[in-house]
């Protein structure tokens, strides 16, 4: 798995999250902002394979 | 009648070994332990002889009984004789602590025969020299019995009881002396059969097991064989010829003995054990891809995770399914196919939509990835239009160097050749990473509503995040009947709801259900506390995938 570094903060996600977060611990914050980056290089990933991809189909 | 100065003692004999001949057998023990109390005018009331026993701990049957009657008979006792102070122990500390304090607090002291032991400074100093010069003779003992030992196990001779298969037998050395070894007895061919069976690969140590009892394989006692017996049958490397214990730092060395079997055939051996161990750490290690759900999914007889197992099919081929076989959930529940449960489950993440405070984090997370994996996309960019700069720069000054006359044509050709190709390669490469340089706010924008459809999410993850995912939505798991099909929870992340469709609520009641709540809330609670009070397990349906 990559190495991955927090790139927001506990506080600023808080923020982001809103009302909703109040209940969630610092770690829970921690763990979510880990997922979420994850995802995130998933998506990035998955993004610029489809778009060789469809670069190689339009050939 | 005893005169008022005479001293009455107790008299303890040892010997270490029934061999123990020389000076100190016991005949010369009670002979120099006699002479010396008559010289001294004591009385020798009692007789203690340990017979075999070790000198290296005071746990000897005599020595014990001595002490208690030296403590029964206390003031009628004076002395404790011995022949050496090394037959009272032969180790300091023990003799100290369970002898002489013992001794001492009854007002009896101990003599011995043959050594200058007294009540003065310099008789105690002695007691103590002669109780430790023999501890330092046992340690020099055990030092070269373990020297001794390891010589010969270099040798190749076995100084253990024998290994099954195998009888104890005494074999000349090179100069005629004889020393432990093995030799097959009747079992051998037995024990034969079954280490090349185990080395034929197809079959399970549990197997093998049956196999050994069936070819009517006991053990030395005759007792029927554990699979913990084969276990160590198949690893012990003397049946094909070595010696291999502490004495030879569990290092193979070859044996005085015959083989059973060939060293191919152990080392065969060695490499199925070892890859079948390895295999089972491996899995239970390794995430196995089949199971998805595993570890979220409950057991809805008992609350607790369910088994992921493939059994056969009919068809020879393996069914993925989740499971319950706890003791208390047989009968009760039953299996699910993976593939069944995943379409369930993806079918409930329908209606799971995460809150606008996640998607915004999300939205940050992704603006915060993409920039960097900009930045590493323009510093490629950048290396690779620095490198076809210099292939143009080595191109103009290769032609430059032919039309001075400083390179061949061939040279040249080749050379621009070469150029032209790494030009062309990296010409490509540098294309394909400008087209990705650019992060569009459409693409950002397509990454959010992907977000908000959690099923698609959690079928596109890779495996690792999708047990993230679920962890992080489903906390304390997700209860999961097999026979209909519903899940339940008690906690759902606070970032993710759970929107109810026609299945769960019909579409007359749903427009009503807010007034209704509100009206009925105080009996909607009451009846939320009877069940709560009747359910055996505190969780809420949330969907049916039925």
């Amino acid at each position: 798995m990559d190495k991955i570094n927090q790139v927001v903060s506990i506080t600023s996600a808080r923020k982001l999250l809103g009302k909703e977060a109040l209940s969630m611990s610092d770690d829970q914050i921690k763990d979510l902002i880990f997922t979420l980056t994850l995802v995130a290089k998933q998506y990035l990933r998955y993004n610029s394979s489809k778009k060789a991809l469809g670069k190689n189909d339009g050939k | 009648m005893m005169e008022n100065n005479t001293k009455r003692a107790v008299a303890y004999v040892r010997i270490s070994s029934l061999r123990q001949v020389d000076n100190e057998s016991p005949d010369t023990q009670k002979e120099k332990i006699q002479q010396y109390a008559d010289a001294n005018n004591i009385e020798v009331a009692e007789w203690f002889y340990d017979e075999a026993k070790s000198g290296k701990n005071t746990d000897r049957e005599q020595l014990q009984n001595l002490l208690a009657f030296a403590l029964k008979h206390v003031n009628k006792i004076d002395y404790v004789i011995v022949y050496k102070m090394n037959r009272a122990s032969r180790d300091l500390d023990s003799y100290v602590n369970n002898v002489k304090l013992v001794l001492k607090s009854r007002g009896i002291t101990v003599r011995s025969a043959t050594e200058p032991v007294d009540d003065t400074k310099m008789g105690r100093f002695m007691e103590n020299l002669f109780v430790i010069l023999g501890q330092l003779d046992n340690d020099g003992k055990a030092e070269s019995t373990v020297d001794n030992m390891t010589a010969l196990a270099e040798q190749g001779y076995w100084q253990h009881p024998p290994v099954l298969g195998y009888d104890s037998v005494k074999i000349p050395n090179a100069s005629g002396k004889l020393r432990p070894s093995m030799q097959p007895n009747a079992l051998a061919d037995k024990v034969k059969l079954i280490l090349e069976r185990f080395s034929e690969g197809d079959i399970t140590k549990a197997a093998l097991t049956r196999f050994a009892i069936e070819s009517g394989l006991r053990s030395r006692n005759g007792n029927k064989l554990s699979e913990d017996s084969i276990n160590r049958l198949l690893k012990s490397a003397e049946h094909a010829g070595y010696i291999h214990d502490k004495f030879t730092n569990y290092e193979l060395v070859e044996g005085k003995h015959p083989p059973l079997i060939s060293k191919t055939t152990y080392e065969q051996n060695q490499a199925l054990l070892y890859s079948r161990n390895s295999h089972k750490g491996q899995a239970h290690l390794k995430a196995n891809l089949d199971y998805s759900l595993k570890g979220l999914l409950l057991c809805s007889n008992c609350n607790k995770p369910m088994y992921a197992s493939a059994p056969k099919t009919g068809s020879g081929g393996h069914s993925p399914r989740y499971h319950c076989s706890r003791a208390t959930c047989k009968g009760k529940t039953s299996s699910i196919g993976a593939k069944v449960a995943e379409e369930d489950y993806i079918k409930l993440l329908k209606q799971v939509k995460p809150t606008d405070g996640i998607l915004k984090l999300y939205k940050s997370i992704l603006i915060k990835e993409a920039n960097h994996e900009l930045s590493g996309l323009n510093k490629k960019v950048s290396n690779l239009r620095n490198e076809l700069n210099n292939i143009s720069e080595t191109r103009a000054s290769t032609i430059r160097k032919f039309v001075e006359d400083k390179i061949t044509t061939n040279d040249k050709s080749e050379l621009i050749d070469d150029l032209d190709k790494r030009k062309l390669e990296q010409s490509s490469l540098l294309k394909e990473l400008e087209e990705q340089q650019s992060v569009r706010e459409a693409d950002i924008e397509s990454a959010i509503n992907f977000m908000e459809q959690v099923d698609k999410q959690w079928v596109v993850s890779e495996f690792d995040i999708q047990q993230r995912f679920q962890k992080m939505m489903f906390p304390d798991g997700l209860v999961y009947d097999s026979k209909t099909r519903e899940f339940g929870t008690t906690n759902i992340s606070p970032m993710y709801r759970y929107i109810p469709n026609k299945k769960d609520t019909s579409v007359s009641l749903k427009s009503n259900l807010v007034d209704l709540v509100h009206k009925n809330w105080n009996v909607i609670l009451c009846e939320l506390n009877r069940w709560k009070q009747l359910l055996p397990v505190d969780t809420t349906l949330i969907y049916s995938a039925k």
